[in-house]
């Protein structure tokens, strides 16, 4: 890819009489990360309690080109050490393929992939540089978040002044799919929009978007498998075979609404910049779909090139109950203690157990703190390093993932630290 | 009493010579663009490519920038744009990596920033008043205290 780009740029060059258009420009950035947890029982992106790379470490090309005034386009290839999918370590991904013509001086039509615009640095998540900390707060930017990131569709933005205040709307349309922890996630219609206001030393936006989502998750087969078989042996009792089958219908969803709204603020006071997203997630209450809530508040002191942090925040995530009660409701039909077993040590009470215990897992809450230091020692790149302190409450992991679920959770730290370079 | 009327003589005295001792900066393009004149916001809103166009035209910029460690680069930037430096290269690798446009191009030298505006019809720059020359116009003056 970069060698074509590179050679078709020369190429372009030594052709064009005026360098203004038809000019490719490469440019590009990467980070180098490394982090570790306090406690082994758990995972969090491809962090545990040895040192390691992955997680934040990535690299990314970009190519622009401007045909006209009118016609340009931009594309980006990045490479994430750990992308939340089965692939391995720096498989490089089209995160941009985006043509973009100018209507006039203020407004640009585009066509293409592109990175929607959900919370304030989710466009460039992978361009350190461009934020405050190692990495944005998992509060605000949830990680499951991660096949949402980029559209494949149309957007419209329009820049406006209104007096002191600058002014930026963006609206889109597309659809995106991609993979999760093992989630597949088709979001078959999406479309949202943004309002980002500047005035003075005061920043403010709101971003909304919705999504027409269908989830997978083929780890549940055996669950499923067990609810088959049990249907099939219960299928002389009435009503039981039904009352069965119906719980692992809700282990997947199909064409489901979720609407999402996130608000940013930030103000800049001498040396100090506060910064706060808060993040409100709905979902249909049916099926495998949940509702999520988060912010976070920072505030930095820059002292010349050095910028020590804090940042507090919460993250609360509510599996719909649609298959407790489904689980409850097949309890009235084949009562708890029945002791029919289908293979070994497999009986119904246990699977029903097991399968609240699954989908328990997916309700989370936590609270963080995050202390650390950005220190920008070259006009192109910047070293931080950062503590974060994860109080998971509830019993639950948090944003983790656990070895065992047997061993619940109560907190961890996680100390990283990143060098953030641009080109 | 009369101790800190003194001293305010003193600073009032000293901010006025402070002021007298200043560098113009003006804000040039290529002698053939139609543009007679910018505004301070106009001249704020292309170089933060909040507006890429040339006001009232279909032109698109081509904007110029000196090296970002140069005196006449940290002056247009705080005194003219507003933006701090820290501030700045954040918002400039973010409008670079979310597919928003281009960033102005970087040279060196004042000399070579005027060619190159007197060469191309769609560039934008900005040089001290001393070092204008008849083959750019200048667009914008914008007063500033050398530092």
């Amino acid at each position: 890819m970069f060698k074509v780009s590179l050679l078709s740029c020369l190429l372009l060059i030594f052709s064009m009489p005026s360098f203004s258009y038809g000019e490719i420009e490469l440019s590009g950035f990467a980070s180098i990360g490394a982090g570790r947890l306090q406690h082994d029982n758990v995972r969090y992106i491809d962090f545990t309690d040895e040192w390691s790379f992955n997680s934040d470490s990535v690299i990314g090309i970009q190519a622009q080109i401007e045909f006209s005034d009118r016609w340009s386009l931009i594309t980006q290839v990045v490479a994430s050490g750990y992308d939340y999918t089965d692939n391995a370590p720096f498989t490089p991904n089209l995160e941009w393929f985006v043509l973009g013509y100018q209507l006039d001086s203020n407004t640009q039509l585009r066509f293409g992939r592109f990175r929607a615009p959900q919370y304030r640095y989710s466009t460039t998540l992978e361009v350190g540089y461009t934020y405050q900390w190692v990495r944005p707060s998992p509060n605000a930017y949830p990680l499951f978040f991660s096949p949402f990131r980029g559209v494949d569709g149309i957007d419209i933005t329009h820049n406006v002044s209104y007096d002191d205040v600058n002014v930026g709307y963006q609206v889109f349309l597309g659809e995106t799919e991609g993979k999760y922890e093992g989630t597949e996630v088709d979001a078959e219609f999406t479309f949202g929009g943004n309002i980002f206001a500047t005035w003075s030393n005061f920043s403010a936006r709101v971003s909304a978007q919705q999504f027409t989502i269908s989830v997978e998750f083929p780890g549940f087969s055996q669950l499923v498998g067990g609810y088959e078989a049990f249907a099939s042996a219960y299928s002389g009792t009435p009503g039981a075979e039904e009352a069965l089958l119906l719980i692992p219908s809700s282990f997947s969803s199909e064409s489901q609404k979720v609407n999402y709204l996130s608000l940013g603020f930030s103000y800049d006071v001498g040396r100090w910049t506060f910064a706060s997203e808060i993040l409100n997630l709905r979902s249909e209450d049916r099926n495998f779909a949940n509702d999520t809530d988060g912010y976070y508040i920072s505030a930095a002191y820059q002292f010349k090139n050095i910028s020590p942090y804090i940042t507090i925040g919460e993250y609360h995530n509510r599996f719909s109950d649609d298959i407790k009660n489904k689980v409850i409701a097949s309890e009235a039909v084949l009562a708890v203690g029945d002791t029919l077993e289908i293979s070994e040590d497999l009986t119904l009470d246990r699977l029903r157990a097991q399968t609240l215990a699954t989908f328990q897992f997916f309700n989370v809450d936590q609270e963080t703190i995050t202390l650390g230091v950005r220190y920008d020692f070259h006009p192109n790149a910047d070293f931080k390093i950062e503590v974060e302190y994860f109080n998971f409450l509830n019993g639950s992991y948090g944003n983790m993932y656990p070895d065992s679920v047997t061993d619940p959770g109560r907190d961890t730290v996680l100390t990283s630290f990143v060098i953030d370079v641009v080109f | 009493m009369n101790h800190y009327i003194r001293k305010l003589i003193c600073v009032t005295l000293g901010m006025s010579l402070t002021i007298l001792v200043k560098a113009d900066l003006a804000v040039i393009v290529h002698p053939n663009n139609p543009i007679k004149s910018l505004s301070h916001k106009d001249v704020q809103r292309l170089f933060l490519g909040r507006s890429v166009m040339f006001p009232a035209t279909k032109t698109k910029i081509y904007a110029i920038d000196h090296a970002e460690d140069s005196d006449v680069y940290a002056s247009f930037y705080s005194n003219v744009v507003k933006m701090n430096s820290n501030k700045l290269k954040k918002y400039r690798a973010y409008y670079l990596f979310s597919g928003k446009g281009r960033l102005p191009l970087i040279l060196d030298k004042p000399d070579e920033v005027i060619n190159r505006v007197a060469a191309i019809e769609n560039a934008i720059s900005y040089v001290n008043v001393n070092n204008i020359s008849d083959k750019v116009k200048v667009v914008y003056i914008m007063p500033t205290i050398r530092r």
